[in-house]
């Protein structure tokens, strides 16, 4: 063992740190200021916006938007129910089957490592499009208005098993697998004692993304779901939003039918369901960041 | 470099296998029958050895599930209403509907989806402007012809016979149109408490020019006002509050590319936008909105806006506005500022019944339906049965609305049904009930209005497009680029008109107006 | 390597299949999964060389060469479209690997973990809006009349206001910027991930021989990041010819005047397509772009393969 060097030795000098700071605090204004922004909108009087514009510091406060939206609270709900439930069930499932693919293709010794590298890599690049998919799930495997649709495109991201096989390729060193396998430990063993637990970083960054991707998915909503009660919340939030658009280039239409402008939401709406789509997740984010943090540390004491 | 090589043939047999197999489970018995003829339906499609549309009809009826696809955005209460139309259509005709409601952003998309696959479905909403030509002419709704002779003897009665002139292809009926007010004209509408306080006398004011004194007036006493304002740009263009030009032929994008003269009898001469006197009227036309924009008489967001401009005119800034007119219009306008204003018009185009106007909202059946019959039929109780088209339309009594006189009702607010606006997609609008506001004599006016409206000599005429996809596909891009500069916020208008007409020429323009004519010339010859 | 020796042995390949039987049991759920999902609608290719009627469905229509390809082929904005999606693709790569590269090895260098765990989770946060927000965002930026630059920033200024929307010079810098604010953040992570992969033992060795934090930079960290770097640029390589259209549709606020450095092949297809209703040609530009990213990787990847064998992809 050698002494270990404490992480205060090896830290940068205090002019740079704090210049590196100042440039951070600025970063991190530009990233929240707009989302702040967002929340002060969803929360000002639909006139202020007109006269106004977007604004920090509106004429007039209003809770309109989230009390027109909270009317229909049951629908809400739904949607928060699905998503949230989609999204652990997903996000699970997706790290772990990512993790099994991910694994043997990073072993140099695997013999079938690069035409399977070849067969993931492959999707990412080609896809049939969006009519034959749509053929196949609903025609060949009977998933029209089912979770399962919404459940697995998005299991296996070619891109993050990427990440994952280089991340295993670049920290399990194979001399620890071998090892392990002459003390007697199977592949699963190996896999699921050794790997997984030196992986944490990679395995909650995973997490995080798949956890952001099963929350934000609106469009796999809208090809294969019909019952209202199936939606999750992103389409609903989505649906309001791509419908004003398309009122509003659809002018003509428009124009012969008054009623159908009449009970669009204005911005103020709008921005009021861009914060409860975004809510849960910035409040959930940290807690990843934490686990992600712990994992960093672990990388950390590893060795 | 070999391995991989290796491993790409691989997949690429692996997939040859599965698209063959794939193709012997889903498209073998199909070469001239839709794809999923029933590969995949549950046996609640309870006739699956329905006889063709032509054959013997059954005796007695079977109990059969119609789908009907509809623009609207889909509302709690669905399936309350939908239980209730069950039980009423259970009685008469022993079948059941499934209400199949879809958002108006995602109509398209979603539509052509189940028709490019094949799925089953009865009734579907189609319109001018959601690509029904496209869909006839590729074959995606049955004739309707006979059938509407069969089950459909009530919508023949109530509906105006212009109507089924126009959604017709090959001189074959594909769709039935809602049943409303069949074209609209064009008016100048104006917010009445200005138009009173400064007495305008808006009877005189035929075209945009005429409105600039009044303009420089109000700009200076009603600042707040905007004075005209735009959104964005497209066709903008009133050619015919200067010549008797109407658009005909393609118009993407809404854009008009090809003209013809509305009062010509016998042969009919298509124009595009590159003849000259079309380009002096463009020219004058953007110029006088670039001055406008210049003198701050159009918003200067003219061009890119993302406001409601109904937000606008509940707040009391708009006070002019190119509107389209039907008897109504004004009051419908005054609602939809939550009865703040009032509104007067003063019509500038004669409304002519051109087949897009008549194709602006429609039922069609599709190709894929198991049952043409029975759609018929509850479609022609859509047209004719009060209690079932209010039901659909305005929901429940006593639950999402309160009756308040003999045909009129008050809806009740946030009760989960009645806030989609289906009246002018579904069935017969003629007899839906008046909400407060509407006047007593609201459907009258449209009656006589429909018929007393001019009919185009064109009506009945759609384009195939099929042999210039490429053209438009060009001209498309092209229109979009150019839409704002009608807007006036872009600087010389005239020089970029130019631009733009060069820019069509070299996409072959000139080649889908030689296919207008002949199209056209064809169809003449045939009638 | 194992496998290519032992490739050469008839009687080994059965032994090899059971010798590794537990890791390929492990990927199978998955590539049945990736089967399923992405392999099977492949076939769908064959519809980009098809004009699909709804009578004879997707299998009977007729075939119809490459006809579809043509109007991608014959417009006139073909160099355009071309050059700004190729273009921004390039430069979007480039200045989102250096940004977020930077990013991650500064947050890792930070003195006060708390405040870079803050910075890290407000970074991150634009990525999680979508597009149609952002264009808002953007748009209260640079409203003409009311967007904060003209109303505070040119106003205070004494300047005149810009015609953001109508003004096509500023575009190309918007549209990077707002790529980058949407994206480092989630980049970022990715790196930091990686640095945190790194045996800590070579950084102790590092300063026990005296190197500096450059030094440490220059020998430890960007080499062992090297492999990620690579393979985030081989794989964005294949979406070279393909772009956000959120960020090139919404975001201008689809101004024709902003076309000649906003047009790219995603929304060119869009817009030549919306009222075409022609699944056809849709997948006749979806399939020019697929061979397009393919061509891209494989050429990406060899010349990796060439300067450093053990780093390419495949």
């Amino acid at each position: 063992m050698s002494s270990r060097v404490s992480r205060r030795d090896n830290s940068i000098a205090m002019l740079p740190n704090t210049i590196l700071h100042t440039l951070f605090v600025l970063l991190s204004l530009a990233c929240v200021l707009p989302v702040v922004l967002v929340t002060i909108v969803s929360f000002t009087d639909g006139d202020s916006i007109l006269n106004k514009g977007y604004s920090f510091f509106p004429e007039k406060f209003s809770l309109i938007a989230y009390t027109s939206i909270f009317k229909d609270y049951g629908m809400i709900l739904g949607g928060y129910t699905v998503s949230i439930l989609l999204t652990i069930v997903g996000t699970v499932a997706s790290v772990i089957l990512m993790a099994l693919y991910a694994y043997p293709i990073s072993r140099s010794d695997y013999p079938y490592r690069n035409f399977f590298t070849f067969f993931l890599f492959f999707t990412m690049l080609f896809n049939g499009g969006l009519v034959s998919r749509y053929l196949v799930y609903t025609q060949l495997l009977g998933l029209r208005d089912s979770y399962i649709a919404l459940l697995l495109p998005l299991l296996i991201i070619p891109f993050n098993v990427i990440i994952m096989r280089t991340f295993f390729q670049t920290t399990i060193h194979p001399a620890l697998i071998e090892s392990a396998r002459i003390d007697g430990a199977g592949e699963l063993r190996i896999f699921f004692r050794i790997v997984l637990p030196l992986s944490l970083p990679v395995l909650a960054t995973m997490g995080l993304f798949s956890t952001i991707n099963y929350w934000n998915d609106w469009f796999n909503a809208l090809l294969f779901i019909n019952s209202e009660h199936k939606y999750p919340l992103q389409y609903l939030m989505m649906r309001v939003l791509s419908d004003v658009q398309f009122l509003r280039s659809n002018v003509e239409l428009a124009a012969q039918n008054p009623e159908l402008l009449r009970n669009l939401p204005n911005e103020s709406l709008q921005m009021a369901m861009a914060v409860i789509g975004m809510g849960p997740i910035l409040l959930v984010y940290p807690f990843f960041q934490k686990y992600f943090v712990k994992g960093l540390t672990i990388g950390a004491v590893k060795g | 470099m070999r391995r991989t090589k290796w491993g790409w043939q691989g997949t690429m047999v692996l997939t040859l296998l599965l698209a063959l197999l794939l193709q012997g489970c889903s498209g073998g018995p199909a070469n001239n029958e839709p794809v999923n003829a029933g590969t995949n339906n549950p046996p609640a499609a309870s006739g699956t050895e329905e006889p063709p549309a032509t054959g013997a009809e059954a005796e007695e009826l079977e109990p059969y599930e119609v789908s009907i696809v509809y623009f609207g955005t889909p509302q709690r209460d669905d399936a309350l209403v939908e239980e209730k139309i069950n039980e009423y259509l259970k009685e008469k005709i022993n079948t059941t509907v499934d209400l199949r409601p879809i958002a108006s952003s995602e109509y398209k998309q979603k539509t052509e989806l189940m028709l490019n696959t094949g799925e089953a479905v009865d009734l579907m909403f189609t319109a001018s402007w959601l690509g029904f030509t496209s869909n006839v002419t590729k074959g995606a709704f049955l004739e309707l012809d006979e059938l509407l002779d069969q089950h459909g003897q009530g919508i023949k009665e109530t509906i105006h016979p212009l109507y089924l002139e126009a959604p017709r292809y090959k001189g074959k009926l594909y769709a039935v149109p809602t049943n409303k007010e069949i074209t609209q004209g064009l008016s100048l509408t104006y917010r009445k408490d200005i138009v009173d306080k400064y007495s305008i006398p808006i009877e005189d004011i035929n075209t945009m020019d005429d409105l600039e004194p009044w303009f420089e007036l109000l700009k200076e006493k009603e600042p707040q006002l905007i004075l005209n304002y735009v959104a964005g740009g497209g066709d903008n263009l009133m050619y015919e509050t200067k010549s008797n030009y109407r658009p005909i032929g393609p118009t993407p994008e809404k854009m008009t590319l090809f003209l013809y003269d509305y009062t010509s009898t016998g042969d009919v001469e298509v124009k595009s936008v590159l003849d000259p006197e079309i380009v002096d009227i463009n020219k004058k036309e953007y110029e006088l909105y670039r001055k406008y924009y210049e003198k701050g008489y159009i918003n200067s967001d003219a061009a890119t806006t993302t406001t409601n401009v109904s937000d606008l005119r509940k707040q009391g800034k708009i006070w002019m506005q190119r509107a389209v007119w039907k008897p109504g219009a004004d009051i419908e306008l005054k609602i939809a500022t939550d009865n703040q204003y009032d509104f007067v018009s003063h019509v500038v185009e004669e409304p002519i019944v051109t087949t897009d106007l008549a194709t602006g909202s429609m039922m069609s059946i599709a190709r894929t339906s198991k049952n043409p019959e029975r759609a018929m039929m509850v479609l022609n109780y859509l047209h004719t049965d009060p209690y079932l088209i209010n039901l659909i339309v305005n929901g429940i009594e006593d639950q999402h609305y309160k009756k308040v006189g003999d045909n009129r009702i008050e809806p009740i607010a946030d009760s989960g049904y009645g806030s989609t606006a289906l009246f002018w997609v579904i069935g017969n609008q003629l007899l839906n009930y008046l909400k407060p506001g509407q006047p007593d004599d609201l459907y009258t006016g449209w009656q006589e209005f429909n018929d007393n409206a001019t009919r185009s000599p064109l009506l009945g005429f759609v384009f195939d497009d099929a042999s210039v996809k490429n053209e438009l596909s060009q001209l498309v891009a092209i229109i979009n680029e150019y839409k704002t500069i009608s807007s006036g916020a872009i600087p010389n208008p005239s020089q970029l008109i130019d631009e733009r007409n060069t820019k069509f020429k070299a996409a072959g323009i000139e080649k889908v107006q030689a296919e207008v004519q002949k199209q056209i010339d064809a169809w003449f010859a045939e009638k | 390597m194992n496998y290519t020796r032992s490739r050469g042995k008839e009687g080994c390949v059965m032994r090899l299949f059971l010798k590794y039987r537990y890791l390929t049991l492990m990927l199978v759920p998955s590539a049945l999964i990736i089967l399923v999902h992405s392999y099977l609608p492949m076939f769908g290719v064959f519809i980009a060389f098809k004009n699909i009627n709804y009578i004879d469905g997707i299998w009977g229509s007729p075939w119809v060469g490459t006809d579809n390809f043509n109007f991608l082929f014959t417009s006139g904005s073909l160099w355009r479209i071309t050059r700004n999606t190729v273009l921004y693709s390039l430069v979007f790569m480039i200045v989102n690997l250096l940004l977020s590269v930077g990013i991650a090895v500064a947050i890792n260098e930070l003195r006060g973990r708390l405040l870079a765990k803050g910075y890290q989770s407000f970074i991150i946060m634009p990525h999680f809006l979508s597009m149609v927000v952002v264009s808002y965002l953007v748009y209260a930026f640079l409203h003409p009349e009311h967007g904060l630059i003209n109303a505070f920033v040119l106003e205070g200024l004494g300047k005149d206001p810009v015609y953001w929307y109508t003004e096509k010079s500023f575009w190309p810098y918007i549209l990077v910027l707002v790529n980058a604010w949407k994206g480092i953040g989630i980049g970022a992570v990715i790196y930091i991930a990686a640095i945190a992969g790194i045996d800590p033992e070579y950084y102790e060795a590092a300063v026990i021989d005296g190197a500096s934090k450059w030094k440490q930079l220059l020998h430890i960290t960007l080499p062992s990041i090297q492999p990620v770097i690579i393979i985030m640029t081989i794989l964005s390589m294949g979406s070279i010819f393909s772009a956000d259209f959120g960020l090139f549709y919404q975001v201008p606020l689809d101004s024709g005047a902003l076309y000649p450095v906003t047009d790219v092949v995603d929304t060119y297809v869009y817009r030549a397509l919306m009222k075409m209703n022609d699944i056809g040609m849709s997948s006749a530009a979806a399939l020019v772009q697929a061979v397009v990213g393919f061509i891209m990787v494989l050429a990406t990847n060899a010349t990796v393969r060439r300067i450093n064998r053990e780093q390419a992809l495949f």
